[in-house]
């Protein structure tokens, strides 16, 4: 009896969340409305038979409900019904499968005037290549990955030195053109997934997949990757910007040549040296930083850490939230570098210095793993070592940074300065603008330390690791 | 020729002598109904940690950031685990292991399994593997974190939490877990094959025996696959071959790998996992059947149409595992053969709810708390079995895997449902075990908060789905497409959880209870047809039957015979032995 | 077929009317259930290789898989040291068939020599599968060098340890034998054994002719299996 109202109910208020609650597709900004309509003609489809089903089975349950004067029927079967249903059934099934199928014919050709991009997805961040005016990508090889050749791209094939790189979490798409995105992972398994675009493909290792659409929307979209990849998987986000003609041109004569990225980076020590004298006041002569100026010890960074983050100040991406006191006063001094260039010489000098050390001393590399207890701010370095765990996968375990995690070095870093970049992140005053790269990342898993004392253990930690290079 | 020893069954009273002491009684018993207890208190021990991390993990995507002792490697493993222990430790354990070690020899008319020593070595060694599983969580770096599909080269890769120590005992644990089902699932196979008492054609078995037959065959030809690709992904890990293992990073670092196949794994694993789905929901759609016929005093519709589903969906589930694959990166093509297979699967399984639909249509329906389960049952498997068709629609998965919506999906399909069956079972069939009912208020609330919990909790979870909210995330952040309600309704769905998981304690405290202080429920008190009610002894002692052994003079429905006294005929009353209504003796009941 | 005319039949129907309903199957009898289980775990076997073999097939396609014959220099290319392995169980089947034919006749000191012919043979077979091995390793075909290696020594082991579980299945019998089972009890079981070795000796004939193949012979099975 309540067990055939309380079905009905359900039913109901089944219903009525499908129809009246805010949860639902985003709005479609591709090609595959065919998707979308396949899922409508199979919600229609199983919407009707749940419906009937319970609503059946309530009615069955409350009219043949229990009856001292009443005796079963005694029916073993009656294959007649039993045909008729498998009939229906049948043809229910197969209304659904029909267009379904069709649509996947549709997804696995490519049109012939599709655009190739490439998606290059590795632990946990994204890179695009697009082929050069020959419009073919150049081989490429995992034993070929370095730090000078992150896609790995076989220097020898002709149709690679053209190859536009975007070494950044963001592609551009030209709207209304279809196009084939090749995927290829250097890594583990990704997944290639914007919501709004509904199609995703995984990115096998060892193989190259593929997966093609015509974005029809300007916007800018999130892309995520949803194959469980590992540690960090939840921030492993890129973005897809829909252009139009105009801004695709602009931001097409933006990108570097493979060749060109093999060539231009030569750096300038001697002029990096003279550019940091502007700096000295706060950074120090050594580049060792210093608390009173709130300047963090730069010597011994690496370069491409360095050369990002002077980028970000120069081109106002971070040290512009309004809670960012001396991200802002850094953001102004970096008018000093007049341009790419000088941030490259400047980077690259700092890179150089080897890091004076006031308060971490110097240790054997045996003695890698002794814990020195730091009491800054009672924070605890052994508790601080089971929260860095989650840090080490990029960070490193010495907290010696990883180039391919795109993560920068933690050791011999002033304390207090780890300790503010850790709360701006984790309030959003780094990291949180759209053009810093990998900052929501930091975002992400900064707040996996709850409280302050967390902060402090894991900056504990840090301190008590021996500045290894 | 050789001579065979042939011994009828009534002849072969007891060889072991009877164990005496308490030790070879409950412990190192080859009872079949002992072993099927100790099966059943481990995976239920088992279940409620794996129950305790979802409540975890609920409690991290509810209210992110508020509890500090879960990270996101913690986080991981508690998915993992989570997943593993439900689906292998749990479902696998107890509806076969279980269950089906109770109820086999019983409803056959058998003594014992025909290996009993063998009986006893698979509960040993499946209990070595559970515990080789839980010590994964004391080692350093904690258990596996790579999902429960363990796909390399994350897998075995450090950027996974348990990379090392973890995954290793996992695959071993598995290893150890299929040994253990390979022992019982001969014993299994072979006692319905070889030991059916006098009379007990395979057509006169209850459909409890054809769905743990069917699923047993499954589990013996499915289990091999996840050997294999737990031997080849070990070697990957220790000895460093490149089975499943290409050139590839891990952070950053080149690695000795050239040559294997990311996706080789994936089919190993899903020619294993797919049809592990059914060798979980065979036996429960067997067992719903029985439950649904006995409460509703009614003969189960079409038995014929229900055995033939059962064999249909057991074959059929060797040629659809590809499903789990679309967004893969295999051949595309694939995706064409693997949608229609799967939707064909749909039809014999949809003609099984149809059946038990008609078996309620004109019964005589006694609202039960087994019954209650029944049609909870009914309900959800609807549910989830209409999403599956969704999803198994290859474009359809498109948007929606990787999503909530097939978390939501397969809980609804192979979590809620056969747990529904196995509290209708437990409450039907624990009379059986102690000679007690369940109490029945709090078997009525349980049901309720379950049943209600449950449909809290994975019908909104779809919708997460829709969104496009992705699975195994740690915490979503900010995300442009995501609206902030999806959060109020993520919280809503943990507190569900959260209730369900309380009112899960009732029904063990039920269980506690009832066992010493349960209403006495007398002999055969659902008054069903089946052999294993009709023992000597009740409930049954060593050896099952007294001297001799039942003879089978009919199906295991007779339910509301016309004409006949009682509203059930059991399978062992002979023709001359039924009683029938006074006045229309001279009828026969039966006409063709 | 006749599963399919069981599973035809009418069970609600009363057994007079269909008499092949009421065949009982009354007799439990201990030797038919260990031949049911044997063969279901052949099955199990059967599946276990089947799947090994598959993923083989597919990985000989591969860029850098190298066959273990063809060219001279290669391991197999000359494979006398396999062809006399599987001529030591080739004895052994024969020869634990030739036992159990003495334990029909109940010949014990018959048996006893077979028996313990079985044993050296199989023995014996595991000990030159073990010589395979190392002089693989010491001729650099090392188990991570090349996948076809990795195969090689993946496949031989996992049958070796199912030769291993036969021979301490038959000891265990012998042990029986030794103080309490009859002689048609010993003969049944040495059917049991018998069908078994002679299961597995198929597959190390199987094996032996999969993992010495050279590359054409797999280009053909590739192009026939449709990799």
């Amino acid at each position: 009896m309540t067990i055939a109202i309380a079905i009905i109910l359900l039913v109901i208020a089944t219903l009525l969340f499908h129809f009246i609650s805010p949860w639902w597709f985003t709005p479609l900004a591709s090609n595959w409305q065919a998707i979308d309509d396949t899922i409508n003609i199979s919600l229609w489809v199983v919407g009707t038979v749940f419906v009937a089903v319970s609503l059946f089975l309530a009615f069955v349950v409350f009219k043949y409900r229990h009856n001292k004067n009443r005796r079963a029927d005694y029916q073993p079967e009656n294959s007649k019904l039993e045909g008729w249903l498998t009939v229906v059934t049948t043809i229910g099934v197969a209304a659904m499968l029909a267009p379904g199928l069709i649509v996947w014919g549709e997804f696995i050709t490519v049109p012939e005037n599709s655009k190739i991009v490439e998606v290059v997805g590795q632990q946990w961040h994204w890179s695009y290549r697009l082929p050069g005016k020959d419009g073919k990508l150049g081989k490429t090889a995992i034993k070929l990955v370095s730090e000078d050749n992150p896609f790995g791209i076989d220097v020898n094939d002709i149709y690679g030195t053209d190859d536009l790189l975007v070494k950044s979490n963001e592609l551009h798409l030209l709207i209304d053109q279809p196009v084939k995105v090749v995927l290829r992972s250097k890594d583990v398994l990704h997944n290639f997934a914007v919501p709004q675009f509904r199609v995703k493909m995984d990115l096998v290792p060892g193989a190259v997949t593929f997966v093609w659409f015509t974005p029809t929307k300007l916007g800018r979209y999130e892309l995520l990757c949803q194959e469980l990849c590992g540690i960090a998987h939840f921030t492993m986000r890129g973005y897809i910007k829909v252009d139009s003609v105009s801004d695709y041109q602009t931001w097409l004569t933006s990108l570097p040549t493979f060749s060109q990225t093999l060539t231009r980076d030569t750096a300038n020590i001697e002029q990096g040296k003279q550019h940091y004298a502007g700096c000295v006041s706060c950074h120090g002569i050594a580049g060792q930083g210093n608390e009173a100026m709130n300047a963090p010890k730069l010597a011994g960074l690496s370069r491409w850490y360095l050369q990002r983050q002077l980028s970000y100040f120069k081109r106002k991406i971070r040290g512009q939230n309004r809670n960012d006191l001396f991200g802002q006063q850094m953001a102004a001094m970096s008018v000093l570098l007049a341009d790419e260039k000088a941030i490259t010489d400047v980077s690259a000098y700092l890179s150089s210095l080897i890091p004076t050390n006031k308060s971490p001393t110097k240790k054997s590399p045996t003695e890698k793993t002794f814990i020195k207890k730091i009491t800054m701010n009672t924070g605890d370095a052994i508790k601080g070592k089971s929260l860095y765990t989650n840090c080490a996968y990029c960070h490193g375990e010495h907290a010696q940074g990883n180039y391919a995690m795109n993560a920068p070095k933690l050791a011999g870093q002033h304390p207090w300065y780890l300790k503010r970049q850790i709360n701006s992140f984790q309030q959003g005053i780094r990291g949180a603008h759209p053009a810093d790269l990998y900052g929501n990342q930091m975002i992400l898993m900064s707040k996996t330390l709850h409280d302050e004392q967390a902060v402090n253990d894991v900056v504990s930690y840090i301190n008590s690791l021996t500045n290894v290079r | 020729m050789t001579k065979m020893e042939n011994v009828a069954i009534a002849d072969q009273v007891d060889e072991s002598s009877h164990p005496s002491t308490f030790m070879s009684k409950y412990v190192w018993s080859q009872d079949h109904k002992v072993i099927a207890i100790q099966y059943s208190i481990t995976a239920i021990l088992v279940g409620l940690v794996a129950l305790v991390l979802s409540g975890i993990m609920r409690l991290q995507l509810g209210f992110p950031n508020e509890f500090s002792f879960i990270d996101p490697s913690s986080y991981l493993q508690f998915v993992t685990m989570h997943g593993m222990i439900m689906v292998i430790y749990l479902l696998t354990a107890l509806l076969l292991g279980g269950f089906g070690n109770y109820l086999i020899p019983l409803m056959v008319g058998a003594r014992d399994m025909v290996f009993p020593y063998l009986n006893m070595l698979s509960y040993w060694t499946y209990l070595l593997s559970v515990v080789v599983l839980l010590a994964s969580f004391f080692v350093s770096g904690g258990p596996t974190g790579a999902g429960w599909t363990l796909y390399p080269p994350q897998a075995i890769l450090s950027g996974t939490p348990g990379a090392d120590a973890g995954i290793l005992l996992m695959l071993v644990s598995l290893a150890i877990f299929i040994v253990a089902f390979t022992m019982g699932g001969l014993n299994y196979v072979t006692t319905i094959l070889q030991a059916r008492t006098k009379g007990m054609t395979l057509m006169r078995m209850p459909l409890t025996l054809w769905g743990i037959f069917v699923a047993t065959i499954l589990g013996l030809l499915a289990f091999p696959a996840l050997l294999v690709s737990a031997i080849m992904m070990i070697f990957d890990k220790v000895i460093g071959t490149s089975f499943f293992m290409p050139a590839i990073l891990s952070l950053g670092e080149t690695l000795d790998h050239s040559g294997g196949s990311p996706i080789l794994f994936q089919h190993l694993f899903w020619f294993f996992g797919h049809p592990e789905v059914y060798i979980v929901a065979l036996p429960a759609f067997g067992m719903v059947s029985d439950v649904i016929s006995i409460h509703a005093r009614k003969n189960i519709f079409g038995y014929r149409m229900m055995v033939w589903a059962i064999i249909a969906i057991g074959g059929l589930s060797f040629v659809v595992w590809a499903h789990h694959m679309y967004v893969s990166g295999m051949n595309p093509y694939f995706g064409f053969f693997f949608a229609t297979t799967t939707l064909i699967i749909a039809i014999p399984t949809a003609l099984k709810v149809y059946n038990w639909l008609l078996t309620l249509w004109r019964g005589n329906i006694h609202l039960t708390v087994p019954m209650l389960f029944a049609i909870g049952f009914i309900f959800t498997f609807t549910h989830g079995g209409l999403t599956g068709l969704m999803l198994g629609n290859v474009i359809i998965d498109l948007p929606l895997s990787d999503t909530f919506f097939v978390v939501a999906h397969f809980h609804m399909v192979m979590g809620v449902s056969p747990i529904m069956v196995l509290f209708a079972a437990i409450y039907h069939w624990f009379p059986l075990l102690t000679g007690r009912f369940l109490n029945n208020k709090l078997g009525h609330f349980h049901f309720w908060g379950t049943f209600l919990g449950t449909y809290a909790i994975y019908m909104p979870m779809h919708y997460l789905g829709f969104l496009g909210v992705p699975r195994r995330y740690y915490a979503m952040g900010d995300t442009d497409f995501i609206p902030q309600s999806a959060q109020t309704l993520n919280a809503g769905i943990t507190v569900s959880a959260i209730i369900v998981g309380l009112v899960q304690l009732v029904f063990i405290a039920n269980v506690i209870w009832s066992t010493f202080k349960g209403k006495k429920s007398g002999r055969n008190p659902w008054k069903a047809t089946s052999l294993e009610w009709q023992t000597a002894q009740f409930p049954p002692g060593h050896g099952n039957w007294g001297e001799k052994l039942p003879q089978v003079y009919r199906w295991a429905y007779d339910y509301s015979v016309p004409n006949v006294k009682d509203d059930f005929i059991p399978q062992n009353v002979a023709p001359k032995d039924v009683e029938y209504l006074a006045d229309k003796q001279n009828n026969n009941p039966r006409q063709k | 077929m006749h599963i399919l005319k069981t599973l035809r039949v009418k069970p609600w129907l009363p057994a007079e009317l269909e008499p092949q309903a009421s065949l009982p199957s009354a007799l439990f009898n201990k030797e038919k259930a260990a031949s049911t289980a044997l063969q279901f775990f052949l099955a199990v076997i059967t599946v276990i290789f089947l799947l090994f073999t598959i993923t083989f097939l597919q990985r000989t396609q591969s860029f850098d898989f190298q066959a273990l014959s063809g060219e001279p220099w290669l391991p197999f290319t000359n494979a006398d040291i396999l062809w006399q392995n599987s001529a030591y169980l080739v004895l052994a089947s024969i020869s634990i068939m030739v036992a159990k034919k003495f334990a029909e006749q109940r010949i014990l000191y018959a048996i006893i020599i077979s028996l313990t012919a079985t044993t050296l043979f199989t023995l014996l077979f595991i000990n030159g599968q073990v010589q395979v091995w190392q002089q693989l390793n010491q001729s650099g075909f090392y188990i991570t060098t090349n996948p076809a290696n990795s195969y090689y020594f993946l496949l031989t082991g996992v049958h070796a340890l199912h030769i291993i579980g036969g021979v301490l299945v038959l000891m265990r019998c012998i042990w029986l034998f030794a103080f309490s089972l009859s002689y048609p009890q010993l003969t049944s079981r040495l059917i049991l054994c018998t069908r078994y070795w002679h299961y597995l000796l198929f597959i190390w004939l199987f094996l032996f002719f999969l993992l010495t193949s050279d590359a054409d012979t797999f280009k053909t099975i590739a192009l026939i299996c449709g990799f």
